[in-house]
């Protein structure tokens, strides 16, 4: 492997990338003094934030100045603007948006109440008529906080006391568009940074040789690559995809390996072409000087190399034994495929990524036949999401890690068709588990028939700001200059439900 | 709400002690004292106000929710963002309690609905006079900024007239270098030696056309590289078309350009290509820059010379429908409004460096653009239609406009239509013949029959024959789908009397068990009878096909209805036919001698009408095969463009507050921005917006006249920097697309006015100014590094080197393309004109689209929003959803990993092999060749030498040597392809 020579590290290359540069002088500036010891970083840290796949971003390069202002304590939990409690996220995505009253929110006057005509307000441009459909499903208290949770998910059931229940979420959007649009990027109409990027870009991944921001089957659908992209943000904040369309497919990274499986037998051929480039690239660079863009591209090599030898390993389900595979439900028909998506979600995130989203793809949008389309979806899910919050959790790996489960919207408490629900952003549940949330709760109320939330209302935009909060990242203090102004997550708007937090 | 927090107020202190006083007792407040009044609101409101208002609308005066303070009656009065917040005694139309009362936009407390008392208390307040005994200090005002941004706009550089600094440098190649080493000297600095030939002309046809110099080129210039070959170059490299096909790539990147609409529906653009191709026409022609941009506003409201002239010039206007919409919006006062961002946003920052997009919400930060100046530029675009009909419900569309067309395609076009026209309507009236054939009453039944061919059908419903025996030509069926969406209703209007009522059909296994079926009629009380039953269809009825539903008894002549539903249905639901018979008393069938005559003489109708069935019916099938033979011939369509046109409404528009569509504002003139209008800043007082609107036209004209205007202190300068920043690196101005207050302030001011001036003077001539700039000696210089300059100027600000740029996306691929020998230079014409209306659906497992796979030329494959081209993107090519002025430069391992494995740059690897295996040359020969095709160099003799070991070491004994050979070479070209002096620019 040939290495970058001592002289060009240490060079002091000048930061080209403008973006980087504002994002970095910004963040520090955000930073109180105490944060990092009163430490400024020197300019040479910097650079190859350019480079990489983000890992080298804030929260790596100052916690790299603290780890050696504090030597020899290491590993701080340090968020970028205050203690995190969460390091990482796995966003389950429920495509198509389940019905809350058919899962986590017990309406019991929706059931006495079933086939009778519904006289509230109706929000405008919808095609569900004005009568109230009782939930097909049977609804139990569940452990020792009493969760109710409906017949549809048993097996997430079983892990009530590690849910914190969000029962009063609103969000805008009545077509799918603008609330998947919502729930990825806390806009509903203009191009954002998706979530992932957001954390991305403000943490970095704590793994050199793994994206930090990895989507798991995302749909093609209602904006697509919008809803893992990094829009204005540096290119390198957004997903590394794997499969799509609720489909994992063979699990691959994209380019890891030559696609002509031929071509993988030759033993000699990668590291000496490997070799020959880096040659090239060193014979430009000694002719050319220091330059930022020759050291950007030779590292590239390094760390795709790296890469290659770390991503397929993580990659490699082959490896979990059997006991495992069945957790997660790998060993059955109708849960193997977001087994698979779970139990990679998993291995990512012990292996350092940040941010991984999983989308059961466009699936949940049930205007008609409710009850066979929910009873498929829960099964599908069900238990693979079990699995991965009892797995975390033997390993240890679930205090520090969030999950945050839900649809764009929830559905209508009345009726479309004869048997179907309309979209419902008015009013839906999504849950979070783990990564310092308070679990064994319901928070927040809908109405007595679930349609819209009139109790401690959780909008997506305070969602987003309680999930960075739970970083470490002040959302408010996470922002991008664009276009002429700073951007960030919240818009203008969103405040931590600290009620959600343990 | 704990004391200490009360008490931590200083207004509050001493409130513990009344509130505890009035709690005693209740509070009547209509007709109040003034000590009811005053205890209504120290118990009711106060506390309320305390713990779910003040938190946003108070505490903090810099940061009011809305721009609203509820600390005093006055604060609260003088409102917020949308006005007031209460009428005193006038509760309903307060906003306070539209708010509280979920009702309207604004929707508060925002964590959730107050308790109707809460609410009640607060009207009663209210409609008391809205007793508040709290004063209003000065201290809790919004604070309010002491300079406006319009009132300094002056001091900022880019608002300010074009100036020419000094009269010395005329002559156009000494201009730049001129200012550029005055610069330099004052740093101490001299720019750099000129770059080798070579390298200045790889620079030089990679910047002026995308594509690299040919080897036979090369070999001209390296034996000859005099000043004179350079400008010959340089205006032969201008004149050909591959020059427009790279300068127009670089319009259409701030363009947002697109063959698809992306975001939620990403549906086919079908024409956008013409807005691709008049792009690069327009470079090609090198059109003057104003007249660029006046047609890309307002083309379809400029005179046109001719019929080419009028239809480039409506293709133009597409510029402002490119951008991604979100279609399936249901709010579509909202939807329009975000199209007019888009297009006040694009117009704004591409061309004229502004970032108008701020001012929808609030008055710009920064930059002196008042959110009136904002709406009086939306008014313009409000009165411009974009979006028209829908692709499907709640989905909107946009206009297609039709472009002349040659008269011989219009007649055609226009015959076809006229005799497919002709034909849908025999075939409809000879179904309607049909149908009324089929509606004659049948002569075997008793009672009055209704056939299903008589009845109104909501849903889809099959005509069916399958199973015997039926009424009539045929009966219907659900097709056991769509459950809950179908029904049939047959009503028949009939005399006073009893009447038994049946329905016909056929019993099955997979029929429906529970086919809803609902009979209703007016009682003598004038009331609606109405009866609901499930029929189970698996059962036979009692005399097949009828089954009697009901017995009825009409005191008067009534309409009777009887309704077929396939709701909650779980098999398939028959419909044929619903039976009336008349009965009498003790519900025995009354004879059919007894009926109305008209009901009689059936028998023979019934034999009429079979053979006039089949007598329509054969012509109905001549018809329909004459109408699928005519439609088989249809004309190419007539062309159509993606372009704008004025709206039938043409007028001014109102503010949005904060961008919310549902809170209007003040209504605004339409007119352009302040600050740069003429005479602006000249008199403080004047109002500069003189520009009078049309009253039948949306303004775009004007718009465009004014962004044209010579003296425009922004488009020029906005133009030659980037024009500038393509070919050096970096702008004069970094932030190309901003030239505000945030932005980046410019090196060379001086030099940017210069070559705005002498832009103007050129006639806008993007050609000349290109020219000028790279006929420059600073252009020529070479990329090489000198410490001591760096010390001193580390970014190169001042340009003592040349800035080594990245060799484009597309000029990556076309290369590749070039050097196997594929690239397919020719034009594409509707490239996505084989997809349907969506590029891919919304659904779960949509199929997937390969619509950038072929060899043609980069700028020539279509721009799929969300599924561009994998190499293209991942080398910096500019997202079709953003306007991007200056590309991204990143340098990440996904592009090392792509180097490396992928397929298709493999592919050209491999080929450049084979061909150079192929030939006759030595190892050396063809090392040499490869050098020439990739880095448009020649290796010296320490490359030959390394490479020649590659290739010799390379080993692999389980295949030919011929096949070794072919994948040494192959690794070899990659290696080139992949290592960076390929990638970079020197």
């Amino acid at each position: 492997m040939v290495g970058l020579s001592q002289v060009s590290r240490d060079s002091s290359i000048h930061f080209d990338k403008q973006s980087d540069f504002i994002r970095i002088k910004r963040c520090l500036m955000n930073r109180t003094h105490e944060d990092f010891g009163g430490l400024m970083p020197r300019r040479q840290m910097l650079t190859r934030a350019a480079c990489g796949f983000g890992f080298m971003a804030l929260t790596d390069l100052l916690g790299r100045q603290q780890a050696l202002a504090m030597a020899p304590q290491k590993s701080v939990a340090s968020g970028l603007h205050h203690r995190a409690v969460a390091k990482r996220v796995i966003f389950l995505f429920m495509h198509g948006g389940p019905s809350q009253v058919d899962t986590f929110d017990y309406k019991p006057q929706l059931t006495r109440d079933n086939g009778k005509a519904f006289s509230g307000p109706m929000p405008s441009q919808i095609d569900a008529i004005p009568k109230l459909l009782g939930s097909p499903w049977k609804f139990k208290q569940h452990g020792e906080s009493g969760l109710w949770v409906s017949e549809l998910m048993p097996e997430v059931a079983k892990q009530a006391d590690r849910l914190c229940v969000i029962r009063s979420m609103h969000s805008r959007g009545q077509s799918h568009g603008q609330a998947v649009s919502m729930i990825h990027t806390g806009s509903d109409n203009l191009i954002r940074p998706s979530v992932g990027a957001w954390v991305s870009y403000g943490l970095g991944a704590e793994n050199d040789s793994l994206p930090a921001f990895v989507a798991l089957s995302p749909a093609t659908a209602h904006g697509g690559p919008r809803n893992y992209g990094a829009a204005f943000l540096p290119a390198q904040h957004q997903a590394t995809v794997i499969g799509s369309n609720g489909k994992l497919r063979d699990v691959r990274i994209a380019h890891l390996q030559p696609s002509d499986s031929r071509e993988q037998t030759i033993g000699l051929e990668r590291p000496a072409k490997l070799a020959l480039i880096q040659q090239l690239n060193e014979r430009h660079a000694a002719l050319a000087g220091p330059d930022q863009d020759i050291e950007g591209i030779i590292e590239s090599y390094e760390l795709a190399f790296r890469m290659q030898k770390v991503a397929p390993d993580v990659l490699n389900l082959q490896a979990e034994p059997e006991h495992v595979n069945r957790l997660y439900g790998i060993d059955k028909p109708a849960t193997a495929d977001f087994g698979r998506q779970c139990l990679t979600a998993r291995r990512l995130i012990e292996s350092g990524v940040r941010f991984v989203q999983l989308s059961t793809g466009n699936v949940w949008d049930q205007h008609s036949d409710l009850l066979n389309g929910h009873t498929k979806n829960s099964l599908a899910t069900d238990r693979p999401i079990a699995g991965l919050i009892q797995d975390l959790a033997q390993r240890g790996l679930l205090d520090e890690t969030l999950i945050v489960w839900g649809g764009e919207f929830g559905r209508t408490p009345i009726m479309q068709g004869s048997n179907g629900r309309d979209h419902n952003p008015q009013g839906f549940t999504m849950w979070m588990c783990g990564g310092g949330v308070r679990g064994g709760q319901a928070y927040g109320e809908t109405d007595e028939h679930g349609y819209y939330a009139v109790h401690n209302r959780v909008h997506m935009h305070d969602l987003h700001a309680t999930i960075l909060h739970l970083l470490g990242i002040d959302h408010e203090r996470l922002t991008y200059p664009y276009a002429g102004r700073e951007f960030r997550l919240t818009d203008v708007q969103g405040r931590v439900v600290h009620d959600l937090i343990a | 709400m704990s004391i200490s927090n009360l008490v931590a107020r200083p207004w509050l202190s001493g409130i513990c002690a009344l509130m505890g006083l009035c709690f005693s007792g209740l509070c009547t407040v209509r007709g109040a004292s003034a000590d009811e009044r005053q205890a209504h609101f120290e118990n009711r409101i106060r506390p309320i106000l305390v713990k779910h208002c003040l938190e946003c609308h108070g505490d903090d005066p810099s940061e009011l929710g809305g721009g609203l303070s509820l600390l005093s009656r006055q604060s609260a009065l003088s409102g917020g963002d949308t006005g007031p917040a209460f009428v005193p005694q006038q509760a309903d139309s307060s906003l306070l309690i539209q708010a509280m009362r979920y009702q309207g936009p604004v929707q508060m407390p925002p964590d959730g609905r107050l308790p109707a008392a809460v609410v009640k208390d607060f009207e009663q307040w209210i409609a008391d006079g809205a007793y508040d005994p709290r004063e209003e200090s000065l201290a809790d005002r919004p604070v309010a900024s002491t300079t406006s941004p319009l009132a300094s706009a002056l001091d900022h550089w880019a608002f300010q007239p074009l100036r020419r600094a000094s009269a010395s440098a005329n002559e156009s190649s000494t201009l730049i270098d001129g200012q550029i080493d005055r610069a330099l000297a004052a740093q101490g600095l001299k720019r750099s030696r000129p770059a080798a030939p070579v390298t200045l002309l790889r620079r030089l046809h990679y910047d002026l056309t995308g594509l690299p110099p040919s080897p036979d080129l090369i070999k001209r210039f390296s034996d000859a590289p005099t000043d004179l070959a350079y400008q010959a170059i340089v205006d032969e490299l201008l004149a050909t078309a591959d020059y427009g096909r790279h300068w127009g790539r670089h319009w259409l990147d701030v363009a947002r350009y697109a063959d698809s609409n992306g975001s939620d529906f990403n549906a086919t653009f079908h024409q956008a290509w013409r807005y691709r191709d008049y792009v690069i026409d327009s470079f090609n022609a090198d059109k003057p820059y104003d007249q660029f941009l006046a047609e890309q506003i307002a083309g379809d409201l400029l005179p046109a010379k001719d019929e080419v002239a009028r239809t480039s010039q409506l293709v133009a206007t597409g510029f402002l429908m490119l951008g991604p919409k979100m279609l399936s919006e249901r709010d579509k006062a909202k939807l329009q409004m975000d199209v007019v961002d888009d297009q006040i946003d694009t117009i704004g920052r591409a061309m004229m460096g502004l970032t108008l997009g701020c001012a929808r919400c609030h008055d710009h930060k920064f930059d002196p653009v008042p959110t009136s100046d904002y709406y009086a530029l939306a008014g313009i675009f409000r009165s411009t239609d974009v979006l028209q009909g829908e692709i499907q419900q709640y989905v909107s569309d946009w206009i297609e406009t039709p472009l002349p067309a040659e008269p011989a395609h219009v007649a055609a076009v226009h015959d076809f239509e006229a005799r497919e026209k002709e034909l849908v309507a025999a075939v409809k009236q000879a179904e309607n013949r049909l149908k009324a054939a089929r509606s004659t009453k049948l002569n075997d039944e008793s009672g009055i029959i209704v056939d299903d061919v008589n009845a109104k059908r909501t849903g889809d419903w099959v005509e069916s024959v399958y199973s015997s025996p039926f009424i009539g030509v045929g009966y219907l069926h659900d097709d056991n789908r769509n459950k809950g969406q179908a029904t049939v209703t047959f009503s028949r209007r009939l005399p006073a009397g009893h009447y038994r009522v049946s329905v016909a059909y056929t019993p099955q296994a997979n029929r429906s068990r529970r086919t809803k079926v609902e009979w209703s009629y007016i009682d003598q009380e004038g009331s609606l009878q109405s009866q609901k039953i499930e029929l189970d269809q698996t059962q036979a009825p009692e005399a097949l096909p009828w089954k009697k539903l009901t017995e009825l008894n009409l005191a008067s002549e009534q309409d009777v209805r009887v309704t077929f539903g396939n709701e909650g249905t779980d098999g398939y639901v028959i419909v044929d036919a619903v039976r009336f018979e008349p009965i009498d008393e003790s519900g025995k069938p009354i004879k059919r001698g007894d009926l109305a005559s008209s009901e009689k003489e059936s028998s023979s109708q019934a034999d009429d009408a079979k053979v006039l069935i089949e007598q329509v019916k054969a012509e109905l099938d001549v018809l329909r095969e004459t109408l699928t033979r005519h439609r088989d011939s249809r004309p190419a369509p007539l062309p159509m463009a993606m372009a704008v046109r004025d709206s039938k409404q043409i007028g001014d528009t109102f503010v949005c507050v904060r961008g919310e569509v549902s809170l209007r504002g003040e209504k605004v003139a339409r007119g352009f921005l302040r600050v740069c209008q003429p005479g602006f800043g000249q008199d403080e007082n004047k109002q500069v917006s003189t520009i009078a609107m049309p009253a039948d036209q949306s303004g775009r004209l004007q718009l465009a006249h004014w962004i044209c205007d010579p003296d425009h202190p922004l488009t020029a300068r906005v133009i030659v920097n980037r024009v500038w920043m393509h070919l050096m690196g970096e702008g004069i101005v970094r932030s190309v697309d901003n030239f505000g207050v945030l932005g980046e302030r410019p090196s060379h001011p001086e030099l940017l006015d210069e070559l705005a001036i002498e832009f103007l003077r050129d006639g806008w001539s993007i050609k000349r100014l290109i020219r000028r700039i790279v006929l420059s000696e600073t252009y020529q210089q070479a990329t090489e590094f000198d410490a001591d300059s760096f010390r001193i100027d580390a970014e190169n600000r001042l340009l003592w080197r040349m800035n080594r740029k990245r060799l484009p996306a597309e000029s990556l691929r076309d290369t590749l393309l070039l050097a196997s020998g594929e690239l397919d230079n020719s034009p594409s014409v509707a490239p996505v004109s084989t997809y349907g209306t969506l590029i891919s659906e919304n659904v779960a497992d949509p199929k997937v689209v390969k619509a950038s796979e072929s060899n043609r030329r980069s700028v020539y494959l279509p721009v799929i929003r969300g599924q561009v081209n994998d190499l293209l993107i991942a080398f910096d090519f500019a997202d079709p959803d953003l306007l991007v002025g200056r590309r991204e430069r990143t340098t990440v391992p996904s592009q090392a990993l792509m180097m490396l494995n992928h397929p298709w740059l493999r592919a050209r690897s491999s080929l450049i092999a084979e061909q150079l295996a192929a030939s006759d040359m030595s190892p050396a020969g063809m090392i040499r060749e490869a050098y020439a095709r990739v880095y448009c160099r020649f290796p010296d003799d320490e490359e030959i030498r390394i490479m020649s070991d590659f290739l010799g070491s390379y080993r692999d004994t389980s295949v030919s040597e011929e096949v070794v050979e072919k994948r040494a070479l192959a690794e070899f070209v990659n290696a080139l392809v992949a290592s960076s002096e390929f990638r970079l620019l020197d």
